[in-house]
C-alpha cells in the first residue's frame, strides 16, 4: 500500500497522546468532529481500510445511542453507558492504528531515541509481536474446544462459564509460557542484552512532514473543541 | 591431514537443570574447525540440553548445575560474557513461531546486528546480501508470520547470519518442513559448510544432513553412546536402526509396504462430490470442485505445498467449517456440516492446544460424564496406548509423545468413522515415529477410516494405502502407496509437483 505521508514514530506517539486529551476534554457533541479529524490524519497516512471499519463501527454506536435515548426501557441506561464509553473511545483506538502498523524494529528504535529505558522497550515490542500469535494460538484452540464441546463460541457452554472459562485460558496458558520462554531464549542467543550502543537499519528523524503534520492536527483539534465548545476549555 | 584445531570442547561435562533430573552425564566431545556434526537420538537423551552449552544460554539463561569443561575457541563458557555468544554462535531453533522476535522478514535478519551495534549501513548491506543468497529478496518486507514454515527457517537461518558467526547450532531445524523445503534447508547448510563454518545440528531426520555429515553423533540417557562416520550409519542394518530409534539415514525404497488394500472390504464411508471450501463465509475458495472417496479402514495420506488447504480440508471434513458447494456423503447418505461433527475427529499435531483438563483421566472423560459405558471405553483405551500409569497425572507433566497418544485417545473415546490426523510424525524419533505407523494402523484394522496430513515419507510408506496431492485449488493426483509406485510417491514429495 502507497504512504503518503510517512510520520516518524515519535509523531505517531504524539498524535495518539493528543488524541487522549482531546477526547478527555471534549463535550460529547463533538466526538463525531474528533473521530472525522482522526480519520483525516489516518487517510493521510493511506489506511482506507481499517479506518473505514472504525467509522463504521461509530456510525453503528451512534445509531445505537439514539436508539437507546428514546427508548425508554429502565435498562437502556446500562447500554446508554456503554455507547458513551465506546464512542470516546473509538477515537483513540483509531489514532494508535498508525502506530500498530509500525515494523516492531524502527519502533523500538525510535522509542530508544526517546530515552525509554531498554527493559520496557523490550517488553513493548514483545507485546506487539504476541498479538498475532496469540491469536492465532486461540484459533488453533478452539478448534479442539469446538469439536471437543467445550468452546466459548458454542451458547449451550455460557450456562458453565467457569469451566468455559477454563478450557480457554488454560491451554493458552500453557502455549504462552513456552512461547514467551522460548522468544526470550531465542532472543539472548541474538544478543540482545548487549550492554553496549545498539543500533537501527532505519533512520528515524524528525522531518518538517512531522512538524506539518502534529501543527495541523493540533490545529484541526483545537478549531473542533472551540467550536463545538469544548467542555473543560 | 593436518590436525585441525578444536572449536568446541567438552571434558567430562554433566549437566541438570534445577528441579530436574541429570540431562548430561559425562560428556566428551570435540568439535573441529568447519566440521559438520549430526547430533541425533531419541527425544528426551539431551541433544537439546547438549546445543544450549554451546549458544551459551546454558548455564545463564536455563540455570543448573554443571560439571565438567566447556571450551569455545579454548575459553571456559563460564568466562565468556552471557550477552557475546551471539557473535561466535549463530541458533537456530525448531519452532518458528517462537524464535521471531521482529514483526518483518528484514527488522529479524537485522536483529541481532543491531543489537551488537553494528553500523547501519553495513547491517543493510548484510540484509541484502543475505536476503539475496537464501531467496528472501522479495520478503523483505512481509510480515514473518504469514511466511510458510520453510521460508521462516530460511528468515532464522539469515538472522542467525547476520553477525557473522563461525559456529552455528541448530535444534531440529527440520521439524516442520515438508520434503521440498528440507531441501531447500539442506542447500544452505551446505552453503556454511562450504565457507568453512563449524555446524553441530541436532535432529531425528538424517536424510537430508548425511550427505553434508563428517559425523553423527548418537545420544541416549544423556551419554554419547556412538559415532558414526556417514559411511558407516549407512551400512547399520535396518534392525540396528531400529534397536536404535533412528530414522532411515536415506530416503530409500521400504522393505515392507503399508496395509495392502483391503480387497474384502470395498465398502465406501466416504465420499466427496465436486466439494468447494474456503477458510471463512467471505473467504474466496481453497480448493474448488473436489471428489474423491475413502473407504472403511483405509488409511490415506494427504500432501501438498504450504497454503493448499489441507487443513482447511480437514477442517471442512470433520464439520468445524461448512462446503460452499458440492456435497460430503457418510455411509451412502449426505451429511451436513452439523451432522459430521462428532462422526470424525480431528487429531492437531501440537498436543498443547488440545488438551484441557487436570488429569488424563478427566481428559478422556470430558464429555462423556453421562456415558454409562464411558469409563470402561476410557481404561482399555488407556491400556491399549501404553497410557494406564499415567492416569492420574496432569497432561502438561507428560512426555511429548505420551502427550500424542493422549490426544489420540480422546480422539478415539468419541469412536468415530474416521480419524483425520494432521502431522502426525513431525518432530518424532524413530522409536516414536514407528509407534505411531503401528497406532495407525491398528486403529484402521479396527474399522476407522484414518485420513493423514503429512510430508513424512516413511509414515506414508508405513501406514498409508494411498496418496493424495493437493495443490493449486485442486486435487492434482492420486496414487496408490505400493512398490510399484514408489518413485512417483517419492518425487512427489521431494519435489510437491506432479509430474
Amino acid at each position: 500500500m502507497k504512504i503518503l505521508i510517512e510520520a516518524d514514530p515519535r509523531t505517531q506517539l504524539m498524535i495518539v497522546l493528543l488524541t487522549s486529551v482531546a477526547v478527555f476534554i471534549a463535550d460529547f457533541s463533538v466526538i463525531p468532529w474528533i473521530i472525522l479529524v482522526v480519520a483525516l490524519y489516518l487517510f493521510a497516512q493511506g489506511i482506507y481500510k481499517q479506518t473505514a471499519q472504525y467509522l463504521l463501527a461509530a456510525l453503528a454506536l451512534y445509531l445505537l445511542q439514539i436508539w437507546v435515548s428514546i427508548s425508554s426501557l429502565e435498562i437502556m441506561t446500562i447500554f446508554r453507558f456503554l455507547t458513551f464509553l465506546g464512542l470516546r473511545f473509538i477515537p483513540v483506538l483509531m489514532s494508535a492504528l498508525a502506530l500498530a502498523r509500525v515494523p516492531s524494529g524502527k519502533l523500538i528504535a525510535s522509542l530508544r531515541k526517546i530515552g525509554l529505558p531498554m527493559g520496557l522497550l523490550v517488553t513493548l515490542a514483545v507485546s506487539f509481536r504476541f498479538m498475532p500469535v496469540m491469536k492465532l494460538e486461540y484459533e488453533a484452540i478452539q478448534i479442539s474446544a469446538r469439536l471437543r464441546g467445550v468452546s466459548v463460541v458454542s451458547p449451550k457452554n455460557w450456562l458453565r462459564p467457569l469451566s468455559t472459562f477454563e478450557y480457554t485460558i488454560v491451554p493458552l496458558m500453557m502455549r504462552s509460557l513456552k512461547i514467551s520462554d522460548e522468544l526470550a531464549a531465542s532472543a539472548t542467543t541474538k544478543g540482545i542484552d548487549h550492554p553496549g550502543r545498539k543500533t537501527s537499519i532505519y533512520q528515524i528523524s524528525l522531518g518538517w512532514r512531522d512538524a506539518v503534520l502534529t501543527i495541523a492536527y493540533i490545529g484541526l483539534l483545537v478549531a473542533v473543541l472551540v467550536k463545538g465548545g469544548g467542555g473543560a476549555l | 591431514m593436518t590436525r585441525m584445531q578444536a572449536v568446541i570442547e567438552m571434558k567430562d561435562v554433566s549437566f541438570q537443570y534445577n528441579n530436574a533430573q541429570e540431562q548430561l552425564k559425562h560428556i566428551d566431545l570435540t568439535l573441529y574447525e568447519g566440521e559438520f556434526v549430526i547430533l541425533t537420538g531419541p527425544s528426551g537423551s539431551g541433544k537439546t540440553t547438549l546445543t544450549r552449552l554451546v549458544n551459551g544460554l546454558i548455564p545463564s539463561f536455563y540455570e543448573g548445575r554443571l560439571n565438567g569443561s566447556v571450551l569455545l575457541r579454548g575459553k571456559p563458557i563460564e568466562e565468556i560474557e552471557p550477552w557475546s555468544f551471539g557473535r561466535m554462535v549463530g541458533s537456530v531453533f525448531q519452532d518458528s513461531r517462537s524464535q521471531f522476535f521482529t514483526s518483518i522478514v528484514q527488522d529479524e535478519i537485522a536483529f541481532g546486528g543491531e543489537n551488537y551495534g553494528m553500523e547501519p549501513e553495513d547491517i543493510r548491506l548484510k540484509v541484502k546480501g543475505l536476503a539475496a543468497e537464501s531467496g528472501l529478496t522479495p520478503l523483505l518486507l512481509s510480515e514473518v508470520h504469514k511466511l510458510s514454515s520453510g521460508e521462516k527457517q530460511k528468515v532464522a537461518v539469515a538472522s542467525a547470519r547476520v553477525t557473522d558467526p563461525e559456529i552455528f547450532v541448530m535444534d531440529e531445524p527440520s521439524a516442520n518442513l515438508d520434503m521440498a523445503a528440507t531441501g531447500q534447508l539442506a542447500d544452505i547448510l551446505a552453503g556454511l559448510k562450504s565457507e568453512g563454518k563449524t555446524l553441530l545440528i541436532a535432529e531425528h531426520r538424517l536424510y537430508y544432513l548425511l550427505p553434508l555429515a563428517d559425523r553423527v553423533i548418537y545420544m541416549r540417557d544423556g551419554k554419547i553412546e556412538a559415532e558414526w562416520m556417514p559411511e558407516e550409519l549407512l551400512a547399520l542394518p535396518d534392525e540396528k536402526l531400529e534397536a536404535y530409534g533412528l530414522r532411515s539415514p536415506v530416503v530409500k525404497r521400504p522393505v515392507s509396504f503399508g496395509l495392502d488394500s483391503k480387497e474384502g472390504r470395498p465398502q465406501e464411508r466416504m465420499t466427496l462430490r465436486g466439494v468447494t471450501i474456503s477458510p471463512g463465509k467471505f473467504k474466496p475458495a481453497i480448493l474448488k470442485d473436489i471428489s474423491f472417496s475413502l473407504k472403511i479402514g483405509e488409511v490415506t495420506a494427504i500432501t501438498g505445498p504450504n497454503g493448499a488447504g489441507k487443513t482447511t480440508l480437514a477442517k471442512t471434513l470433520c464439520g468445524l467449517l461448512r462446503e460452499a458447494a458440492g456435497e460430503i456423503l457418510i455411509n451412502g447418505s449426505r451429511a451436513a456440516a452439523k451432522e459430521r461433527l462428532g462422526k470424525l475427529w480431528f487429531v492437531m499435531q501440537d498436543s498443547d492446544y488440545q488438551l484441557f483438563s487436570d488429569s488424563v483421566w478427566n481428559e478422556l472423560m470430558l464429555g462423556h460424564e453421562r456415558e454409562a459405558d464411558a469409563a470402561e471405553r476410557a481404561e482399555s483405551l488407556l491400556r491399549r496406548l501404553d497410557l494406564w500409569e499415567v492416569r492420574d497425572r496432569h497432561p502438561a507433566s507428560l512426555s511429548g509423545g505420551q502427550k500424542q497418544r493422549v490426544t489420540f485417545a480422546v480422539g478415539l473415546m468419541n469412536r468415530p468413522d474416521i480419524l483425520i490426523l494432521d502431522e502426525p510424525t513431525s518432530g518424532l524419533d524413530g522409536e516414536n515415529m514407528r509407534r505411531v505407523v503401528k497406532l495407525i494402523r491398528e486403529i484402521a484394522a479396527s474399522g476407522v477410516t484414518v485420513l493423514v496430513i503429512t510430508h513424512d515419507y516413511e509414515l506414508v510408506y508405513g501406514a498409508c494405502q494411498r496418496l493424495l496431492f493437493f495443490k493449486d485449488h485442486g486435487l492434482e493426483t492420486e496414487h496408490p502407496v505400493s512398490a510399484a509406485h514408489y518413485p512417483e510417491v517419492i518425487r512427489l514429495m521431494q519435489t510437491l509437483q506432479a509430474g
